[in-house]
């Protein structure tokens, strides 16, 4: 994930934002927690072994971001991803892998998560991440976009309309797979940085919809009720 | 259900993986094999139908002339039998006799009589039966005789009472030699012990001479013959080149190469599925092993360095080996992403190379402050892509962003992927300063070695470029090995030893920058 200047400040640390961890290795879990408790206004308040231990102990802090291992043993990161989302949808999930695969990476953020992080990211680079999911920005590279429009075309069929892609958010997702930035998209399309953030935050929430049928089953009889 | 896909994605080990030639290669040969046959039927029954069948013993229709010739009895020899005679009797008679060579033959033509029945045949051939004592037939040899050495055989069988064989063979050339068999002293009697004497070329030692028959009752009746029978002219038989029996043998022998053939490739694709299974099992956990063990562990370093680093106090000098250790192992591990793409068997495919490319692009032109600019074509396959072209077209196209990056002063790079065919389309398009193709190609090797390495493994490299209108380098490169038919037995083995050997070694980045 490219860290990338925000209009936001840090929070008075009177108010830390609260951190949980999902890590299955003691020394990777204990480090992050410390790097993390370094940063002046941000804090470690959970910290899992494992998907089972998250679903149970995460809600009762409420987090606003959880840093989630993909390989977990038992229930998968990806996985415990995509049950926590639906326990607190306000939660911000960011995948951490060791490895940069990006079927894995896909595969995750359409289970709910916002983004992802190597492992070995710099802790200023995990800084920037972590402000940027809290400002409600979801940065995308040009491969993920690729195949994000890929997957909306091919499911585009079977699923509700008003689930697909809309017009600029496709738009958007188009101008990323093909190598521009945020910014000269922004330029391009006249808009602030900002405001594409929160559009690629929309195709994460819509993509998290397409990829659960039971999402989808869910959504389409509370549709019927209303 | 993403567990499920996990899962799923997991076990998806591409079950096949040998070159696809290999199956075209049998689908072809059981085609053949099949057709073969068929066609030689098809073209057989075709001639048949076409040209009138050579005169057989089956097919010879006979004149039974109305009026007995006068000269019916002229001209022939004596009724000879062997030395004794008694009822329901075999008697086997045998006569050599040459035609003069350079000479030709203008009439050979028989008249014969066996008493009771007779089978004769000419040069080991069989031409003709009769069993009618009451007539003489007259058979036309003219087109089967030939200069050189002929034997007659007559297979005679006697009912009853009088026995003998009466016959005049009378063969005129064209410089009006004639040569006269008649029945006489000279024929031999064959013991019923010799096998396939009508084929023998030459008499043997306990062979006697024939008797001769006198006097014979029917040589004196007066109404005899009571028939005589014009048999039509034999013509020789010729026989087509697929009718004859080497070619049978020569078809069958091909036939059954083929089927062994096609027996050892069955078991050899078989064996090559597991191997190829085994090899992928392989990778996938040298893969998760280099993962697990490695990776994690240098994770755990790089974390531990970071902390270690917030620890130390603002201004110790420690502090800055700390973040030079961490920048290390970060290296370090991105160096291993790399191993771990090329080893893991899941990433063998044309979507992942795709992926990987853009990306290597756009963080190697990132620094360099070029804009890279995608044009991918949607829904890259997940088909296989055999490593050798996939590693040469990697480094290829490395090499030609390394120039791009380096000499065009470019501030766009344009990397455009498309599907062509069963292939691959990767083209490299700057808008740099340019250069003329004809005048610095000596100074440009790298051009060279993209020329060169798509060649390699059957693939095209075409540069394009002007002073001043950047360059374009576009390479195509099919996705599958392409193998000469004729080489591919002794081949085999020997390229995917030597393909997967490379598999093993990491894509070198430094191979591209040089």
């Amino acid at each position: 994930m490219k860290p990338h200047k925000t209009g936001i400040t840090a929070k008075p640390a009177t108010q830390k934002v609260k951190i949980a961890i999902v890590e299955d290795q003691p020394e990777v879990r204990e480090n992050w927690s410390k790097l993390i408790n370094s940063f002046p206004d941000f804090e470690c308040v959970c910290a899992c072994i494992s998907g089972e231990e998250a679903l149970r102990e995460i809600p009762k802090y409420r987090p606003s971001v959880v840093l989630m291992d993909i390989f977990l043993p038992r229930m998968s990161g990806i996985e415990c991803t995509a049950q926590l989302k639906e326990l607190l949808p306000e939660t911000q999930i960011i995948i951490l892998t060791a490895m940069n695969d990006k079927e894995l990476i896909f595969l995750a953020l359409q289970a709910g998560a916002a983004g992802y992080l190597l492992k070995r990211t710099k802790p200023a680079d995990l800084r920037s991440a972590l402000l940027d999911v809290l400002s409600g920005g979801s940065p995308m590279s040009s491969e993920i976009a690729r195949r994000v429009v890929e997957s909306f075309h091919r499911k585009a069929k079977t699923i509700d309309k008003s689930l697909n892609l809309s017009a600029r958010e496709e738009e958007i997702l188009v101008l990323l797979s093909k190598g521009y930035s945020n910014k000269a998209i922004a330029d391009q399309l006249k808009l602030s940085v900002e405001t594409i953030y929160s559009y690629l935050k929309r195709v994460y929430e819509k993509m998290r919809v397409h990829s659960r049928t039971e999402a989808v089953i869910r959504y389409l009889s509370t549709h019927g009720k209303v | 259900m993403t567990v499920h896909l996990i899962i799923r994605r997991g076990l998806a080990l591409p079950f096949f993986c040998g070159p696809w030639w290999r199956d075209h290669f049998l689908r072809t040969v059981w085609q053949v094999v099949l057709a073969l046959p068929l066609a030689f039927f098809l073209t057989d029954s075709a001639r048949a139908a076409e040209t009138p069948a050579p005169e057989s013993r089956d097919l010879i229709s006979t004149y039974r002339l109305s009026k007995i010739p006068p000269d019916a009895k002229k001209g022939l020899g004596s009724w000879i039998w062997t030395d004794k005679t008694f009822d329901h009797q075999a008697c086997r008679l045998w006569k050599d006799f040459d035609i003069p060579k350079d000479a030709k033959v203008v009439e050979a033509r028989m008249r014969i009589t066996v008493d009771d029945g007779y089978q004769m045949y000419l040069d080991g051939r069989e031409l003709s039966q009769g069993a009618n004592w009451r007539s003489i037939t007259e058979y036309d040899l003219t087109l089967l005789l030939t200069p050189g050495r002929h034997v007659l055989a007559i297979s005679a069988f006697n009912d009853y009472f009088a026995a003998g064989m009466l016959m005049d063979f009378r063969v005129v050339l064209a410089d009006g030699r004639v040569v006269d068999i008649k029945s006489d002293e000279s024929w031999k009697v064959v013991p019923e012990d010799v096998r396939n004497w009508e084929k023998l070329k030459r008499s043997q030692s306990g062979w006697h001479s024939a008797t001769i028959i006198t006097p014979h009752p029917l040589w004196t009746a007066r109404d005899w013959p009571e028939d005589y029978v014009v048999v039509p002219r034999f013509q020789p038989l010729v026989v087509p080149f697929w009718q004859t029996g080497w070619f049978h043998l020569l078809l069958s022998a091909v036939f059954i190469l083929f089927f062994l053939a096609c027996i050892v490739l069955f078991f050899q694709v078989a064996f090559h599925k597991k191997e190829q299974r085994l090899l992928n099992q392989e990778r996938a956990r040298i893969a998760r092993d280099i993962h697990d063990d490695f990776g994690t562990r240098l994770t755990r370093l790089v974390l531990e360095s970071e902390v270690a680093q917030n620890e130390l106090p603002e201004q110790a000098r420690a502090r800055h080996q700390f973040s030079r250790i961490s920048d290390g192992l970060r290296e370090a591990l991105g160096a291993m992403d790399e191993v771990l793409w090329a080893v893991n068997p899941q990433r063998d495919t044309v979507r992942d190379f795709v992926t990987y490319i853009c990306e290597y692009a756009q963080e190697y032109l990132q620094p360099a402050g070029i804009q890279c600019l995608l044009e991918v074509e949607p829904d890259m396959p997940s088909l296989d892509f055999d490593l050798p072209l996939r590693r040469s077209l990697l480094l290829a196209v490395k090499e030609a962003i390394t120039n791009a990056a380096k000499h065009s002063d470019a501030t766009k790079l344009l990397l455009k992927i498309q599907r062509q065919d069963s292939g691959l389309n990767v083209i490299v398009e700057d808008d740099g300063k340019g250069f003329d193709p004809a005048k610095s190609s000596g100074k440009r090797n790298g051009i060279g070695n993209m020329i060169q390495r798509m060649n390699e493994v059957g693939g095209r490299c075409a540069v394009a470029s002007e002073p001043g209108k950047g360059c374009r380098v576009e390479f195509s490169i099919p996705l599958t090995r392409q193998h000469s038919r004729l080489g591919w037995l002794t081949r085999r083995w020997h390229t995917r030893l030597e393909g997967e050997d490379t598999s093993a070694g990491p894509p070198n980045p430094e191979n591209g920058e040089k």
